[in-house]
């Protein structure tokens, strides 16, 4: 997370003439894979984890509400993984992030974290859309788009069921009080929760 | 050791939960220097409810059981309210075994702690009408309930008044009306389903769901309970003391008195029997945490652990004049264990109505009161069934096709409007579904290990098609779309109504207690939870627990007035 912050603001620091064009390249090796995560993972590689935060961030990417990464969804999935997933469930993410670690692309195959931001999104999107679509293209075979769909729900999950991901997009109410069975929708519509959620 | 003064009460309360709870109040409040015994951990209101005020994110897994959890709480860990939330009110099952046959689960869910599950309970508080208590005579089943339902009225007043009930009054002759705080709301779904579903059929209806919470209070009423604040998340223990518990109610009105003594880590291994004296004489207790044993002695006893260790209990208590257990020599104690059978339903989509939802966390539904076996019989299968259901707007769905910012903003909007519904059927009581003690196997503190044996037969097989037929036809007749139904395979104790296995009755030879929950052969030992229901019903039984609690100690003190026990 703070990689990539860091990556974004030094960037912006360089195109001000701030910051020197070697610290840029060796920020940008850094997001390729030498730096470890800032947390220890417990059952995912450093290269899972990786992965599973740009998934996350493309999935959920920061608007005026945080990212998947910045409320930790990746430590969260890695935690669970260990602690609470059964093994089949633990290898349907590995599944996933192994695919994305060989994406098809013309002329052979390339790590979801070797692409370009626009070709990231592109490719998620892809695969989003097959993995819901009626029809199927076998661009990815039904295994790994099953297990796309399992590991897209524990983001979301992992991301609503986290302080910032209820309190800053939901209507987080604790204590509701009096009961109202029939109201007119707010004109947002937002879902209402509390901690029983 | 103690000195024996200090183990000689006037009465003994064996459990501190539903039945143990207004056992101790009733008594105290009548002067009774009482002893209450409790097999768990001491756990205070509002004090010892750690996690009650918890958001999603401070619990380590988000409320998701662990592996370690799974393994320590096999069969706790299937229950709807159990979760890191509220697992430490529940048994950890390596901790307390209990053994059953290969082909016949038995799920048994359990409480160790003051207040035992009256903490962790429904919550749904249903009078039971004479459709129940007269059904012997129109089926031939079981044995006749030696009570009617003018018997019980007056103390289902008298619990109502004290718990508080919400609900709304109907009229139905299956379904009682009481002495009701005002009910709980149908939203605006419900509203529009009830009218569907009355224009139908001129038998059914939809209603609030019949509730222990105070959905107002009546000042001084409840002991320093308050009004229920719409959170849903009473399992965890209520910082309001909104839904009825012994630990916001009954304890602390025993505790008022002055007359109380409860001893926690108390495990009752037998209850002593006065050969000389034909009554029983006391318990003996091994403290759980010491394994060390001692008596205590009292006029009355109350047995109110619940059904399975009252059971329990009973079958170590032997002697030589009940070598088969105490008060046992008609031989049902520990047969004919009931529970309902669930784990049919059904739900749909409600179409329309997108602009309307409602506000807060409503912690119940609605109920469709029994509409089968009542004036008109069913050819097919004896007794009946309710359904409970309710209707919601689609909240947090995980599995919606996008990404970006066009799915973070469809995530947070409230979806459609969803309605479902679950039926729960009576069980009738099968002399082979029993609680047995198998004295080659122990238990940690070297006790016989319990073994349950209970299967759902024909009649309840049956009665489940019925029951997954009528709520399709319920749900269509509510013009919902997608419809779809579920009959899964029903597992004993999965209700958490287990009852029946020293019944009540009007002959000594089939049964074990008599109208007043009083063992026919020992005079001053009552049984007032679960244990003594003749049928089942198909309504949560808690209510009926505590009326016929609160009216069995009402007839003990007359009985100790007049000098009979």
């Amino acid at each position: 997370m703070k990689r990539r912050e860091a990556i974004k603001w030094t960037t912006f620091w360089a195109g001000a003439g701030l910051v020197s064009p070697a610290v840029i390249t060796a920020l940008q090796s850094c997001s390729r894979g030498e730096k470890k995560p800032d947390w220890n993972p417990l059952s995912l590689s450093d290269e899972e984890v990786k992965r599973l935060e740009i998934l996350g961030d493309i999935i959920i990417p920061k608007t005026d509400t945080p990212s998947a990464s910045q409320v930790r969804v990746a430590e969260f999935i890695d935690l669970i993984v260990a602690d609470v997933l059964s093994k089949s469930q633990g290898e349907s993410i590995s599944h996933v992030l192994t695919g994305l670690g060989k994406v098809k692309v013309t002329g052979g195959v390339k790590p979801l974290e070797d692409m370009e931001t626009a070709e990231q999104e592109d490719t998620v999107r892809k695969i989003d859309m097959e993995s819901y679509a009626d029809e199927k293209k076998d661009l990815w075979d039904e295994a790994f788009l099953k297990d796309y769909r399992y590991l897209k729900s524990l983001i979301l999950m992992a991301y609503y069921t986290s302080e910032d991901g209820v309190v800053k997009n939901l209507e987080y109410v604790v204590i509701p009080g009096d009961y109202q069975p029939c109201i007119d929708i707010s004109d947002n519509g937002k879902i209402m929760v509390g901690n029983h959620m | 050791m103690q000195k024996s003064v200090e183990r000689s009460f006037d009465a003994i309360v064996i459990g501190s939960g539903m039945t143990g709870g207004w056992a101790a109040k009733e008594l105290t409040e009548k002067g009774l220097k009482t002893l209450v015994l409790e097999r768990g951990r001491e756990v205070k209101h509002l004090q010892d409810y750690p996690t009650m005020n918890m958001a999603p994110w401070e619990f380590k897994y988000r409320k998701l059981d662990s592996h370690q959890v799974k393994e320590e709480y096999p069969i706790q860990s299937r229950k709807y309210n159990f979760s890191e939330a509220s697992k430490h009110f529940f048994v950890k099952d390596n901790e307390h075994p209990y053994h059953f046959p290969e082909d016949k689960p038995y799920w048994w869910f359990r409480g160790y702690q003051t207040g035992g599950r009256s903490l962790i309970w429904g919550r749904g508080a249903y009078r039971w009408s004479d459709y129940e208590f007269d059904v012997h005579r129109t089926d031939g089943h079981g044995v006749d309930w030696p009570i009617r339902y003018k018997d019980i009225k007056p103390w289902y007043d008298y619990v109502e008044r004290f718990i508080g009930v919400s609900g709304s009054k109907e009229g139905l002759e299956q379904f009682p009306d009481g002495e009701f705080l005002e009910p709980v709301k149908l939203n605006c779904v419900e509203v529009e389903i009830k009218k569907r579903i009355e224009t139908q059929y001129p038998d059914r209806t939809l209603i609030p769901n019949r509730i222990a919470h105070l959905t107002k209070v009546k000042p001084g009423q409840f002991k320093g309970r308050s009004q229920c604040q719409n959170r849903n998340m009473c399992h965890r223990g209520c910082p309001f003391g909104a839904y009825f518990s012994s630990n916001s109610s009954t304890l602390p009105a025993a505790q008022e008195t002055g007359n109380l003594t409860m001893v926690h880590h108390a495990i009752v291994e037998s209850i002593l029997y006065d050969e000389q004296k034909d009554r029983a004489s006391g318990v003996r207790v091994i403290d759980a945490e010491t394994q060390e044993v001692t008596e205590y002695y009292a006029r009355v006893i109350f047995l109110c652990a619940s059904t399975i260790p009252s059971t329990a209990i009973l079958l170590r208590s032997i002697s030589n004049r009940f070598p088969n257990g105490l008060g046992n020599t008609s031989g049902v104690l520990g047969h004919y264990l009931m529970d309902h059978h669930k784990a049919v339903g059904g739900s749909g989509m409600f179409e329309g109505m997108l602009d309307k939802t409602y506000y807060g966390y409503r912690p119940t539904g609605v109920a469709i009161p029994r509409f089968v076996n009542l004036k008109v019989k069913e050819s097919s299968f004896s007794r009946g069934y309710g359904i409970w259901g309710g209707a919601s707007r689609q909240g947090l769905h995980f599995d919606q096709e996008g990404i970006g910012e066009e799915l973070k903003s469809k995530m947070t909007k409230q979806g459609p409007w969803y309605f479902s519904l679950q039926a729960y059927g009576a069980c009738l009581p099968y002399y082979d579904n029993r609680i047995e003690l198998d004295y080659d196997k122990k238990d940690p503190w070297g006790l016989p290990m319990v073994k349950i044996s209970a299967e759902f037969k024909e009649n309840e097989f049956v009665m489940r098609r019925h029951m997954e037929e009528q709520v399709r036809e319920i749900l269509e007749v509510a013009g919902l779309s997608n419809i779809q139904t579920f009959a899964s395979e029903p597992i004993h104790g999965d209700s958490v109504h287990e009852m029946g296995t020293a019944r009540m009755g009007r002959d000594p030879e089939t049964s074990f207690l008599n109208g007043y929950n009083q063992s026919h052969e020992v005079p001053n030992l009552f049984v007032t939870d679960g244990t003594a229901m003749t049928s089942s019903g198909h309504m949560s039984p808690s209510l009926t627990y505590m009326a016929l609690t609160a009216r069995a100690c009402d007839y003990a003190l007359r009985q100790m007035k007049e000098g009979v026990i």
